[in-house]
C-alpha cells in the first residue's frame, strides 16, 4: 500500500489529496507548487473519479490536463487581445473630433489671420516708403484704376476688414468675399 | 492542520502576488465542481467544458478584485453561473456560421451527433471504470475504506472523521490518501485505455 509512486512522491500525493478535501496546509501548497502541474492534473483525475464513483455513478471522466491546457491557451490568446491592432479596434474612450463646421472655422481663422498680417505688413512697408496715410497707400497700390469715390470707400473697407480679421479670426473671411464681388461701377 | 478556507485564501493570495501556478491548483481543485455546476445549465458536455474554461479565465482575470469577503468557491460559483447564463443568451442570439440554411434544431442535431460519435465506447469504458473503482474500494482495509467513505460519501471534514474514528487528524489524512492511492493504482491501466 505504501509503494513509491512513479511520478509524484507520497508526500506530494498526500498533499494533493488534502488539497482536494479542502484540508491542505501552507506546507502542502508549497510542496504542490514545486510539482509538475501536468502530473498533478493526471493524478487529480484519478482521485476525483474515486470520490465520484463512491458518491454517485461515475459520469464521463474528465481529462484535467486538457482542461488546464485549454485555460492556458485562452489566457494566452486573450493576453494578445489586450493589446490589439489599433486599426481593428473601436476605442472605448473616443477622442472628440472637431465637427465639419469647427474645422472650417479654424481654417478660416488661419487664413484671415494670415491675410490680416499680410495687410498690416504691407501697410507698414508702404508707410516706410511714402508719406501718405497708411490706408491710402494700401488703396493706391491695389486699386489704382478705380474712381476716386470707390477708392476711398475701398480704403475704409480694407481698414475695417484688417481690424475685423485681426479681432475675430475666422469671421474675417466674410468681408473679403464681398470685396472680391464688389462691382467696379459702384 | 489548516482548514479549507485558509488553503483557498493562501492560494488566492499567491495568485494575487503573481504566482500563476497557484491558480492551476485552484483549477485542479474546483474544475470538477464547476463543470458539474455548469452542466446543470448546459447539457452538452463539450460546450459545458468550454464554458467552464471561460469561467476560470474570467475568475483569473478578476482575481485581484477578490477580497475574501466570501469563500473563494462562492465567488467562483457566481462567475460560473453567470458565464453559463450568458452562454445560453448568446447562443440564442448567435447568427448562422455559414450560408447553409439550417434552423437551430438542425445545427444542434449535427453538433450533438458529432459530439456523440464515440459514445458507445466511452460509455462502456466509464461503466467498466466505475465497476473497477467499486471493486478497489471493497478490497481496501477497513480503516482506509471507512475513512474514505466518511469523506467522500458523507462529506465530513478530517476533524469530524478523526472524532468518529477516534484517531488523530493526521492519521485520517494519511488513511484517505492511502485509500485513494490504492484505488488509483487499481484503475490506472483502464485510464490509459480511454486515451
Amino acid at each position: 500500500m505504501s509503494q513509491q509512486h512513479h511520478t509524484l512522491d507520497e508526500r506530494a500525493l498526500e498533499s494533493l489529496s488534502a488539497l482536494l478535501d479542502d484540508e491542505a496546509s501552507s506546507a502542502d501548497i508549497d510542496r504542490l507548487l514545486q510539482q509538475d502541474i501536468q502530473v498533478l492534473a493526471e493524478q487529480t483525475d484519478a482521485f476525483v473519479m474515486t470520490g465520484e464513483a463512491q458518491r454517485t455513478q461515475l459520469s464521463q471522466p474528465l481529462c484535467s490536463q486538457d482542461f488546464l491546457a485549454g485555460i492556458h491557451n485562452r489566457l494566452a490568446n486573450q493576453a494578445d487581445a489586450d493589446f490589439p491592432v489599433v486599426d481593428n479596434v473601436t476605442p472605448l474612450i473616443r477622442v472628440p473630433q472637431p465637427k465639419r463646421g469647427q474645422k472650417a472655422a479654424w481654417w478660416g481663422m488661419g487664413v484671415a489671420a494670415s491675410l490680416a498680417l499680410a495687410v498690416l505688413v504691407g501697410i507698414q512697408f508702404q508707410a516706410q516708403n511714402t508719406s501718405l496715410p497708411l490706408a491710402t497707400a494700401s488703396l493706391n497700390t491695389s486699386f489704382t484704376t478705380l474712381p476716386e469715390r470707390d477708392n476711398l470707400r475701398l480704403q475704409r473697407y480694407l481698414q475695417q476688414h484688417a481690424q475685423h480679421a485681426s479681432l475675430t479670426g475666422g469671421q474675417g473671411m466674410m468681408p473679403m468675399a464681398r470685396v472680391v464681388n464688389l462691382p467696379v461701377d459702384q | 492542520m489548516q482548514r479549507e478556507t485558509s488553503s483557498d485564501e493562501a492560494l488566492v493570495e499567491r495568485v494575487q502576488a503573481g504566482d500563476k501556478r497557484a491558480f492551476d491548483l485552484l483549477v485542479l481543485k474546483y474544475q470538477h465542481k464547476v463543470i458539474a455546476l455548469i452542466s446543470r445549465y448546459i447539457q452538452d458536455h463539450h460546450e459545458a467544458m468550454d464554458v467552464a474554461q471561460e469561467a476560470f479565465v474570467k475568475a483569473y482575470r478578476a482575481i485581484d478584485s477578490f477580497r475574501g469577503e466570501s469563500a473563494f468557491y462562492t465567488w467562483l460559483y457566481r462567475i460560473a453561473v453567470n458565464t453559463a447564463k450568458n452562454q445560453i443568451v448568446n447562443r440564442s442570439r448567435r447568427p448562422p456560421a455559414s450560408d447553409v440554411e439550417l434552423d437551430n434544431e438542425d445545427v444542434h442535431a449535427v453538433y450533438d451527433a458529432l459530439a456523440d460519435i464515440n459514445t458507445p465506447d466511452a460509455e462502456l469504458n466509464t461503466k467498466r471504470l466505475n465497476s473497477e473503482i467499486h471493486i478497489a474500494i471493497n478490497m481496501l482495509p477497513e480503516e482506509l475504506r471507512g475513512a474514505l467513505t466518511l469523506r467522500e460519501f458523507e462529506g465530513l471534514s478530517y476533524e469530524e472523521i478523526a472524532q468518529i474514528m477516534d484517531c488523530p487528524v493526521g492519521t485520517v489524512r494519511s488513511r484517505i490518501f492511502r485509500a485513494r492511492e490504492a484505488v488509483e493504482k487499481h484503475i490506472r491501466p483502464l485510464l490509459g485505455e480511454g486515451e
